[in-house]
């Protein structure tokens, strides 16, 4: 790169960071009105309220517009009750609007997936996300960071796209509590191909929160299309499961696919989160929702709440009771058996062997 | 263009009167898929209860001497080995009890056109009423290679265990076949919690051929289906074809493994399983699971 083209580079990252800084931020939301959280009443131990964020896509190039958007969403779980709230995968593409002449990009296919088809006249579009990095974890560390402690509300963040310093990139989801405080993060475990193909890396530590709201897991959208990564979480002890999710196209039978069949195989409760609506050509449809296992639905299909459309903004709220979760474990008759020795036979050759293939 | 039809029994306990009836029965649902060109032919789980009528319920069967249960056993595959001879098909017999070491199995077979039992395969993952009934879990999942594609078995509940069908995929299987028979009343969610989400997983073809009413004071219901990956089948459901109703019948689809290499091509699933997390830590999950 030209020297000119370094100063052009470091001094349009130097604007982001002070377009983007904390105390622009705080100052933003300390002129919100806030409600006293200490006047609220303390959680019913074993009932969980949850709030699940199906979130439309607006490019924005100012980020306080999007500070905005989740302050509104927070802030409406709030009142409804809510604990905690959940957010998408690629919670962050509204952001990239920041940069100029984004919007002129053009899908080399109207059905690209994801990022697969996005020209950017040459440029490596992990480029882009590493450029980002610094500015993407100043914004999420700062806003949902203070929209936790403002509201007393967990936050799952949805995930973006950081780099590390070696380069490699992942898509990486945080939790925040209702003190405001990092309790951890999950990447995403289990790669779209197109993702694959791009370079982004998976994540190779699989994580369970113990919170004041039961044992809680974050794994991101994919992770959910292998049993593997619940049969884990249920292992390691997880009661809730959060699933940021991006999908590009809805279909009530591919979408059943993904979180319902794992919390139903592994009796947990799960909470779905989708992107949804249209950036850079690329199209997000998904309905966000929270499933139990079918016996303890009224209905008995595993489902307590789901959103009504597939390609709006809404916000999905419903209650889960972690005492009738450890009530239907322990009693469960169907499900619930092991056998380790067939595990044990097969399991470690087998995907050894695959290994290799690859 | 490979495709191969196959079709899937249902059976309901009301319609099956005596051994006598249940051998028409059989004979002649399997004499029409294969009139139709199908050449692998399922049939639902417990079918050997109908051959087991002088006693009154299961655990008194499962009580008789080792030697009486393997040679009902036997009588029981004798008779099916006749009919997969008689209509030239790959025949899944639905399932029967073993005696192996003084221990019991619930288990299922597969025999070939030829009257060779190439398969035989014990359920491996046990209901909490199963366990109490004295079943042994099996701890082998073979497939079998047939020039139809490679064949597995998934026994019963083993449907609700995503370990078994996924051993099965990466021990070769095209095609997982369940001789099952669903506790409680109909419930279609319970089938998508099972087979449908099996086949969807694993990117396989799924037959599931049900038991539908009373047997052994116990009620059974579900739709025997023919599953096969969502994007390729109508409306992307991810079935081929269904039984719509609790009666006795059979159900037939053409399985097209061209259509599932295309699926699979564009969206290779098993090619991002993360094997290094599962190696690292399953065997230490597992092993604290052990010790609590």
């Amino acid at each position: 790169m030209k020297l000119i083209e370094k100063i052009k580079q470091k001094a349009f990252s130097k604007y982001l960071l002070w377009k983007t800084r904390p105390c622009r931020i705080k100052k933003y939301l300390d002129k919100k009105e806030i409600p006293d959280t200490n006047r609220r009443e303390p959680p019913d131990s074993g009932n969980v309220k949850i709030a699940s964020a199906q979130v439309r896509l607006k490019m924005v190039s100012e980020p306080l517009e999007y500070v905005e958007t989740m302050f509104r969403l927070v802030k409406r779980a709030y009142y409804e009750g809510a604990q905690i709230i959940v957010f998408p995968e690629y919670n962050f593409l509204q952001l990239l609007g920041m940069l100029p002449g984004i919007d002129k990009i053009a899908p080399k296919d109207k059905t690209a997936e994801k990022f697969g088809g996005i020209d950017l006249d040459g440029l490596d579009i992990l480029d882009v996300f590493r450029f980002l990095t610094p500015v993407m974890k100043v914004i999420f560390a700062t806003t949902y960071s203070e929209l936790a402690r403002l509201f007393g509300i967990y936050i799952i963040t949805g995930s973006v796209l950081l780099s590390e310093k070696d380069g490699s990139v992942y898509s990486v989801a945080m939790l925040y509590d209702d003190k405001g405080r990092l309790v951890g993060q999950q990447k995403k475990l289990h790669l779209m191909p197109v993702e694959a193909e791009m370079g982004i890396n998976c994540g190779q530590e699989i994580r369970v929160f113990d919170t004041r709201l039961g044992k809680i897991a974050f794994p991101i959208c994919m992770d959910a299309t292998y049993f593997e990564t619940f049969r884990m979480l249920e292992l390691m002890g997880a009661d809730i499961v959060f699933l940021p999710i991006a999908d590009n196209d809805y279909n009530e039978w591919k979408a059943l696919r993904g979180i319902w069949p794992r919390v139903q195989e592994s009796s947990i409760y799960g909470v779905k989160s989708a992107l949804v609506g249209e950036i850079l050509g690329m199209d997000f449809a998904g309905k966000s929702g929270i499933y139990a296992p079918m016996e303890l639905t009224k209905n008995k299909d595993g489902i307590v709440v789901e959103a009504e459309s597939a390609d709006k903004e809404e916000l999905v709220i419903g209650e889960v009771c972690l005492n009738k979760l450890h009530e239907f474990r322990r009693q469960k008759h169907i499900i619930g058996d092991r056998n380790l020795e067939l595990y044990e036979r097969y399991f470690p050759k087998l995907y050894e062997n695959l290994y290799k293939e690859q | 263009m490979k495709s191969v039809k196959v079709s899937c029994i249902q059976l309901n306990t009301a319609d099956i009167t005596s051994e006598e009836n249940y051998y028409q029965t059989v004979s002649g649902l399997v004499e029409e898929a294969a009139s139709l060109g199908s050449v692998l032919v399922t049939l639902p789980a417990y079918t050997q209860a109908f051959l087991l009528w002088e006693f009154n319920d299961l655990e008194s069967y499962l009580n008789q001497s080792s030697e009486i249960i393997n040679n009902r056993k036997q009588k029981f595959l004798e008779k099916h080995i006749k009919i997969a001879q008689n209509y030239g098909v790959y025949l899944l017999p639905g399932s029967f009890f073993s005696c192996k070491n003084g221990k019991i199995y619930h288990s299922s077979c597969m025999i070939s056109p030829e009257g060779e039992v190439l398969l035989e395969q014990d359920q491996t993952h046990l209901s909490k009423r199963e366990r109490n009934l004295g079943l042994q879990r099996g701890k082998i999942l073979e497939t079998v290679k047939t020039e139809i594609g490679g064949l597995g078995l998934c026994v019963g509940n083993d449907c609700y265990y995503p370990e078994v069908s996924r051993i099965l995929t990466l021990r070769g299987a095209d095609i997982i076949l369940c001789p099952n028979a669903i506790e409680g009343e109909y419930n279609r969610w319970k089938q998508f919690a099972g087979m449908w989400q099996e086949v969807q997983q694993n990117q396989i073809f799924g037959m599931e051929s049900c038991l539908v009413g009373e047997l052994w004071d116990v009620t059974f219901d579900g739709r025997t289906t023919i599953y096969a990956p969502c994007e390729m089948t109508e409306g992307e459901k991810g079935i081929l074809n269904i039984k719509h109703d609790g009666g006795t019948g059979f159900i037939l689809a053409s399985l097209s493994f061209d259509a599932r290499e295309r699926v699979i091509e564009h969206y290779p699933i098993l090619k991002h399983l993360n094997r290094r997390l599962y190696r690292k830590m399953f065997p230490l999950l597992y092993k604290e699971r052990e010790a609590d």
